[in-house]
């Protein structure tokens, strides 16, 4: 599979993976994913159900560790480094590189613990009131939650509930935000407000942004990547491009069809050549 | 349509026939229990002064005289719905039959001082005191080691163990160990409490012998076998209610750059405990009613001091077992009573697993 890198810069790429796949009971989800995140820019990574987004995320903070018949293949570089190497601390792998889900998952705890948890662990001396109310700040909640810090985070809404895990994610100081449809579940009201926050994070963090949403894509993004699935059922890196440039002139015809709409997940790559 | 209709229905209204009479059953025979064992509980007994002291009630115990007592002898006794339904039929029948000065008296074998008391061989004075203390003794034994042991395994096997193949090989393991009849558990505990680890469990080891022969015959002994016994179950307990928290708030934990046991100790036992909790519970209060396993490990038939843990000792289900086997009357009142006790312990107990599960539920 060939794509031209597009225009990203290698030597400002704080997060790159190199020929990157992921197998599940040795069924491979997605292979040969050759991509990199820079620092002040978001990352789009879009195509249909299934064609491996969300393999690829979690293959970036080794999060597949946790799930025993996951293999990962290939080489995810933070900074240079292998996260893969048998000297790298998993965990340390992924308070850098935070991770935003979904379906809003903030702990059974406080709104000043949801922030603070993570926080606390990394630091012992830290001084947690300002990180908490940092952390909050910068995701544009702490106006809302000021005076009900002590109330149980369950209780938000869930827009809310998906802006206090960014500001939770935040809190851990990571280089790298990945957010696997974090707007999914959200009405549109609470998606513009963490759309807004996307753009308001975007300079100080490379992030990651799996969606189905092209436009949501198309309005956040710097550069896109579009993945579709092979004849196998394995998920492939089709283009990888700079927003503009893949949304007015595709390289590739399935990606076009893609972002024109007028195909979905039937799209393969059969009897077609990227 | 319509001509399909009616066979559907009516098949329909058998299988829901066998379902209802399926849940009368099990009610019923629970009932059933509870009713007898109420019914025998308390009632009318017939008790013969000083002179109708020639009829000894308990014929195998040496030292059953009345006149230690004074308050005379059970000669006969009725249930509590013979009682209330008969009674003027049982009036007639005493003074009828039974000798001169026999008075009767409604009695209920129940009483706070059955509670209290020791054991006596009369069995208008004796109690079930050295029994519930040990029975007591062993829950807490149990409590204490079973619980956290079950539930670092069920951490071990859910959070640490590194093979998949490995973890489904000790699940099965528990899951098998959950089905081993308490018998066999009371052996491993004679062999391995009482017999092997005997200086141990009869506290000499500790110079906290309670009897002149050391034996490991002991509450600690039985209180151990117990724990076993209930192991597995709380285990498997605590593996399911630990397999119930929800994946995304672990993802979430992990996310943040957390540890295993980081999560496990503010997450994962956070929110499964109560639940654990009740299962624990549960486990432990159906096992303390069981009889086999004591009596293997060497309960006592007649504790006369209040136990400690390195005495010898009896339980509540073997003291009621022992009074059930007597051939009288006033014995089958007895062993009753000591059952409601029992029972008593039981539902005390669910009721605590009931309110740690609803802790579970207003925590999600």
């Amino acid at each position: 599979m060939t794509h031209d890198v597009g225009s990203t810069n290698e030597r400002t790429a704080i997060l790159s993976a190199e020929d990157l796949g992921v197998a599940y009971d040795d069924i491979p989800a997605v292979s040969n994913v050759t991509v990199a995140f820079a620092r002040g820019e978001v990352t789009a990574l879009i195509g249909p159900a299934g064609s491996g987004k969300t393999s690829v995320l979690r293959a970036l903070n080794r999060l597949h560790d946790l799930t025993p018949t996951a293999r990962v293949h290939g080489s995810v570089r933070l900074h240079g480094k292998d996260v893969y190497d048998t000297d790298v601390d998993a965990f340390e792998v992924r308070r850098r590189v935070g991770m935003v889900f979904e379906t809003p998952a903030p702990f059974p705890m406080s709104i000043y613990d949801n922030v603070a948890w993570g926080a606390r662990m990394h630091a012992r001396t830290l001084d947690l009131d300002a990180v908490v109310e940092q952390g909050l700040e910068r995701a544009g909640l702490w106006d809302e939650v000021k005076d009900k810090l002590r109330q149980s985070a369950l209780r938000l809404s869930a827009g809310q509930q998906q802006r206090l895990c960014i500001a939770r994610t935040i809190a851990v100081d990571p280089d790298v935000i990945l957010m696997d449809e974090v707007t999914a579940p959200l009405d549109p009201i609470s998606t513009g407000k963490v759309e807004e926050l996307i753009l308001r994070l975007r300079q100080d963090y490379a992030i990651v942004l799996a969606t189905h949403n092209v436009q949501q894509a198309g309005r956040l993004s710097d550069r896109v990547t579009f993945f579709l699935v092979d004849d196998n059922r394995t998920g492939r890196l089709i283009e990888w491009a700079e927003t503009d440039s893949m949304f007015f002139a595709p390289r590739d015809a399935r990606t076009e069809a893609y972002i024109s709409g007028r195909a979905g997940s039937d799209l393969s790559t059969r009897g077609r050549t990227g | 349509m319509r001509p399909q209709m009616r066979p559907r229905a009516r098949s329909s209204a058998v299988v829901r026939a066998l379902f209802a009479f399926a849940t009368v059953v099990t009610l019923a025979s629970l009932t059933a229990v509870v009713a007898h064992v109420v019914n025998t509980a308390a009632g009318l007994v017939a008790v013969g002064g000083p002179d109708a002291s020639d009829r000894s009630p308990i014929p195998d115990s040496p030292v059953a005289t009345s006149d230690q007592t004074g308050e005379g002898e059970v000669i006969a006794s009725w249930t509590l719905l013979e009682s209330l339904v008969r009674r003027r039929q049982i009036e007639r029948e005493v003074s009828a039959l039974l000798p001169e000065g026999t008075r009767l008296e409604f009695r209920s074998w129940l009483s706070l001082s059955f509670v209290t008391r020791g054991y006596s061989p009369n069995p208008l004075r004796t109690g079930i005191r050295g029994a519930l203390i040990g029975s007591v003794w062993m829950v807490a034994i149990a409590v204490v080691v079973a619980v956290p042991t079950g539930v670092a395994a069920a951490i071990y096997l859910e959070e640490f163990c590194p093979r998949d193949l490995l973890r489904k090989a000790m699940r099965e393991s528990v899951h098998l160990l959950a089905g081993v009849p308490s018998v066999v558990y009371g052996l491993i505990g004679l062999v391995l409490f009482v017999r092997f680890l005997g200086p141990l469990t009869s506290g000499a080891a500790f110079g906290a012998t309670a009897t002149r022969v050391p034996t490991g015959r002991t509450i600690v002994s039985a209180g151990l076998t117990l724990a076993l016994l209930t192991l597995p179950r709380i285990v498997i307990a605590a593996e399911q209610a630990i397999n119930a928290v929800e994946p995304r708030v672990r993802l979430a934990a992990f996310s943040v750059g957390a540890t295993r046991w980081q999560v496990v100790r503010d997450h994962v036992l956070p929110q499964a405990g109560p639940e654990i909790g009740a299962a624990a519970i549960l486990a432990i209060a159906r096992a303390v009613g069981d009889a086999a396993i004591v009596i293997m490990v060497g309960a006592s038939t007649v504790v006369i001091a209040d136990p400690g843990p390195f005495a010898a000792f009896t339980a509540l289900p073997v003291v009621a077992y022992q009074w059930a086997m007597r051939p009288d009357a006033s014995y089958r009142g007895l062993a009753s009573a000591a059952l409601l006790v029992l029972l008593l312990l039981v539902v005390v107990l669910n009721a605590a697993a009931a309110v740690a599960r609803s802790r579970a539920r207003r925590t999600r």
